[in-house]
């Protein structure tokens, strides 16, 4: 009876996508690596691009795109290739480090905001374990309080220290919510969006007469703090925050 | 271009403006002609400009070999314009050689009030014999015989080839050796998708020209600019004028002289026009005679900020298809965001011309000391080949708040910064794209379950503690029965082995046990009276006749086999009866 609930459990809350997925999306994948291989990158750029499926990401293929338009001297589009890498598959280490080594080649504007080191250590946590690790953390820890509570109210015989394995667990469990309430701040509420063109101006009103504050190129991510019409209200990474032509710019989640 | 050249040219260039305005001392001799034929008057004028005469000495024309027809005539001028004073003196002569051959006059020689002795340049002067043969024309077959010769319309251009975008200057004038009262342009040469423009400033004044040895009073009637559009031939069509003469009735010499009009037409000329694109790369469309300037707002900026270069190209010429001419830098050392464009187009004497202004705003891409190489190339239309004017400019770009691309890319480079890419995967997998976990309905569920499990467990465990209790309970409450079932199980134990004692006191213990039990009596307190006292009458009766029984069994020895088994079921009877009423 237990195993039966336990399966349940898992399948309620993995809830994975049996749907088949078709073999031309490999095959495309291969064809664009192959040009990309023989140095044939908008051969290469034309079948990855080929190989994505709506509602559905590979990390794989968007790194590959991002190397292609680096090839092809396309920052700001490769960015966002890696960046859309990333989000679909946080801890992917070739999308990273592509994204370091191309950040090296940008014109990024001096970045002045730093956060504390605790907070920079708490988001550092957040983020690299993911949203999804830090809630079933606190699931678990979760279980663990509520099962050692029992145990020490009906089955133990009060004697010796199991208890401290309740207030133990409830803390870790604490701390697994507040972890993953971050991250999931971190990775799915915020819109990151990435410069596409050479250069854009950030402005002090969502207008063209606007008065411009930043120039920023190619590349630069910018966070989407509020959406009015063609216009994003953005913050930079040095804290600087203005208005954008929203032509100039692409969401990382589309 | 030399500067003494430019100066003319802007002299030239606003001559009606400018140079009337002009407050320079001047002495200057004029002549209406430069050959004449014997017999025959020309025109000599000295002037004296922004400045008194104090005392004029003029050649002495007699002992030179002139007859003096006419003259000296005053004629002064005053003018103020905005505070800008002119004048002019000028005595003019009419003057007619003696013999024939070249004559220089000498100069003349003025003393101003201010003290200064200023003399005019010589005047040289040819006299040739008069020729009786008339001149020939080809364009006055309108004209009556008497005014064959006499009276000529001629085209008057320089230019025998040209180059597309070149000022052609046409200037049409007549030609009269007799009176004529009017002269009418009726039609004007036409240019179809050509730029052509009637010019204002000429000059005017009639002067004397000898064709053939005959002399005529010529003047300049129109002007205009024509300014080839491709290569081929540009054709130059008839312009057509009709002129008033005067004549005389023959038959009546008092009669006054009526006005008769004549036709007349230019000749058509055809002048060979070349194409100067493809001669050099920085050519962008300047024929005529040009300078060009450089100003730079700031030769020191940041990377904030944008250059701002003025390049202005001044001079004679067809200013309007001039484009920005190229600047040559180092590539990547800045970017031309921007070039406006200004023109002033003026007339003077020389035909048209004026000032065209680019303005460069230049984006600087590199931090530094930077150069930058401005080119204008042209079609010098006196050396009549391409010229060009190179400046440089020295920038000092300093950084500003603004990080450029070469620049980081280059300190990148300077201090190994630059990671290289990995290589591309062979690989890929799909998954659905990653949605949110924390905060849905799932979590939640799942956060509550452990909360439920326990309660569940809670409440379960609370059961189970009950549900002991009652059977407890209900144990407690079947424990006199029980002692009673017990009992009578020994005494029929004792009723099979005989032992009569043992049945007895087993029989009494069964009901005296079940009854106390029951109702909680104290052994000490389980007489037969107090017993009974607690049942109803008819069970208590029963039970005095059983226990009575087992007494005198028990104390009498009065034990018959058959009774004490009615004992036995008669108890148990009892027993039964009692549970169901007490129970």
């Amino acid at each position: 009876m237990l195993r039966l609930f336990s399966l349940i459990l898992l399948l309620a809350v993995a809830a994975p996508s049996w749907a088949q997925l078709p073999d031309s999306l490999a095959k495309q994948f291969a064809i664009g690596y192959a040009h990309y291989e023989k140095g044939d990158y908008e051969k290469a750029l034309s079948a990855y691009q080929k190989a994505a499926l709506t509602g559905y990401c590979s990390a794989e293929l968007q790194n590959n795109l991002g190397l292609t338009y680096e090839k092809l001297g396309q920052y700001g589009p490769a960015v966002l290739a890696f960046e859309r890498a990333l989000f679909c598959q946080p801890q992917f280490a070739a999308a990273q480090d592509n994204l370091k080594a191309i950040s090296s080649k940008l014109s990024r504007p001096k970045a002045q905001e730093k956060a504390g080191f605790i907070f920079q250590t708490w988001d550092n946590m957040a983020a690299g374990l993911g949203s999804h690790f830090w809630a079933y953390s606190f699931l678990f820890f979760l279980f663990l309080a509520a099962g050692s509570l029992a145990y020490f109210l009906f089955f133990s015989k009060k004697q010796g220290k199991t208890w401290l394995l309740i207030p133990l667990s409830l803390l870790l469990a604490f701390f697994s919510f507040m972890l993953s309430r971050r991250a999931n701040y971190l990775q799915f509420n915020r819109q990151w969006a990435v410069v596409m063109s050479p250069e854009a101006a950030i402005l002090d009103q969502p207008s063209i007469q606007g008065k411009e504050v930043e120039l920023v190129g190619s590349g630069n991510k910018a966070l989407i703090l509020e959406e009015k019409e063609d216009w994003y209200y953005v913050r930079l990474p040095n804290a600087v925050q203005g208005w954008i032509s929203a032509k100039l710019l692409e969401k990382v989640r589309s | 271009m030399k500067s003494y050249q430019l100066s003319l040219l802007l002299l030239s260039f606003w001559a009606m403006s400018s140079s009337l305005l002009a407050q320079k001392i001047a002495f200057v001799a004029d002549c209406n002609a430069s050959k004449v034929v014997l017999g025959n008057a020309f025109r000599l004028s000295f002037r004296l400009e922004n400045a008194e005469i104090k005392k004029i000495r003029f050649p002495d024309f007699e002992a030179q070999g002139f007859q003096i027809v006419e003259g000296p005539v005053n004629e002064s001028r005053y003018t103020n314009i905005n505070g800008n004073r002119y004048t002019f003196e000028a005595y003019t002569f009419s003057l007619a050689p003696n013999n024939e051959g070249n004559y220089t006059i000498g100069p003349a020689e003025v003393t101003t009030y201010g003290g200064k002795v200023l003399k005019t340049m010589p005047v040289k002067i040819k006299c040739v014999a008069p020729s009786t043969s008339n001149v020939q024309s080809l364009n006055d077959h309108n004209l009556p015989p008497e005014l064959a010769g006499k009276v000529l319309f001629r085209l008057e251009c320089e230019h025998k080839e040209a180059v597309v975008g070149e000022q052609i200057r046409l200037n049409y004038k007549v030609y009269t050796q007799i009176d004529i009262s009017n002269i009418e342009l009726v039609k004007e040469p036409e240019f179809p998708k050509m730029y052509t423009k009637e010019y204002r400033f000429f000059d005017k004044d009639p002067r004397v020209e000898v064709i053939n040895g005959q002399q005529y009073a010529t003047k300049i009637i129109y002007s205009m600019g024509v300014f080839p559009s491709k290569n081929g031939e540009l054709t130059i069509p008839p312009a057509e004028i009709l002129i008033s003469v005067g004549r005389q009735d023959p038959r009546n010499p008092f009669a006054s002289r009526s006005l008769k009009q004549y036709p007349l037409l230019s000749l058509p000329k055809t002048i060979p026009v070349r194409s100067l694109s493809g001669q050099d790369k920085d050519y962008t469309g300047a024929v005529g005679e040009y300078e060009m300037e450089l100003y730079l707002e700031k030769d020191e900026i940041t990377t904030d900020e944008a250059l701002e270069l003025v390049m202005r190209i001044r001079g004679l010429g067809d200013i309007k298809p001039i484009t920005a001419p190229p600047l040559h830098f180092k590539e990547g050392s800045f970017k031309i965001l921007e070039v406006e464009q200004k023109e002033d187009i003026r007339e003077g004497g020389q035909g048209i011309g004026g000032e065209k202004t680019f303005s460069y705003k230049i984006d600087p891409q590199e931090v530094g000391n930077l150069s930058l190489q401005a080119s204008f190339v042209y079609f010098d239309v006196r050396d009549r080949k391409m010229l060009r004017i190179d400046s440089s400019l020295a920038i000092k770009v300093t950084q500003g708040k603004r990080i450029l691309n070469q620049e980081v890319a280059e300190k990148a480079v300077d201090s190994s910064q630059v990671l290289s890419m990995q290589a591309a995967l062979k690989s890929a997998s799909w998954r659905p794209i990653p949605q949110p976990f924390f905060g849905t309905y799932r979590f939640y569920l799942l956060s509550l379950l452990p909360l439920l499990a326990f309660g569940g467990g809670y409440l379960l465990l609370l059961g189970q503690k009950k549900s002991q209790a009652l059977k407890e309970k209900q144990a407690l409450k079947n424990a006199p029965y029980r002692h009673a079932q017990e009992q009578l199980q020994l005494a029929k134990t004792a009723l099979k082995t005989d032992t009569v004692g043992d049945f007895y006191r087993a029989i009494e213990e069964a009901l005296k046990g079940y009854i106390g039990l029951q109702m909680d009596i104290p052994l000490a307190e389980r007489s037969k009276e107090r017993l009974q006292a607690l049942l109803p009458e008819k069970e208590a009766q029963e039970l005095g006749e059983i226990l009575e029984h087992c007494e005198q069994a028990l104390f009498a020895g009065q034990s018959p086999h058959k009774t004490m088994e009615e004992q036995l079921k008669h108890s148990q009877k009892l027993i039964k009866q009692l549970e169901k009423r007490l129970a």
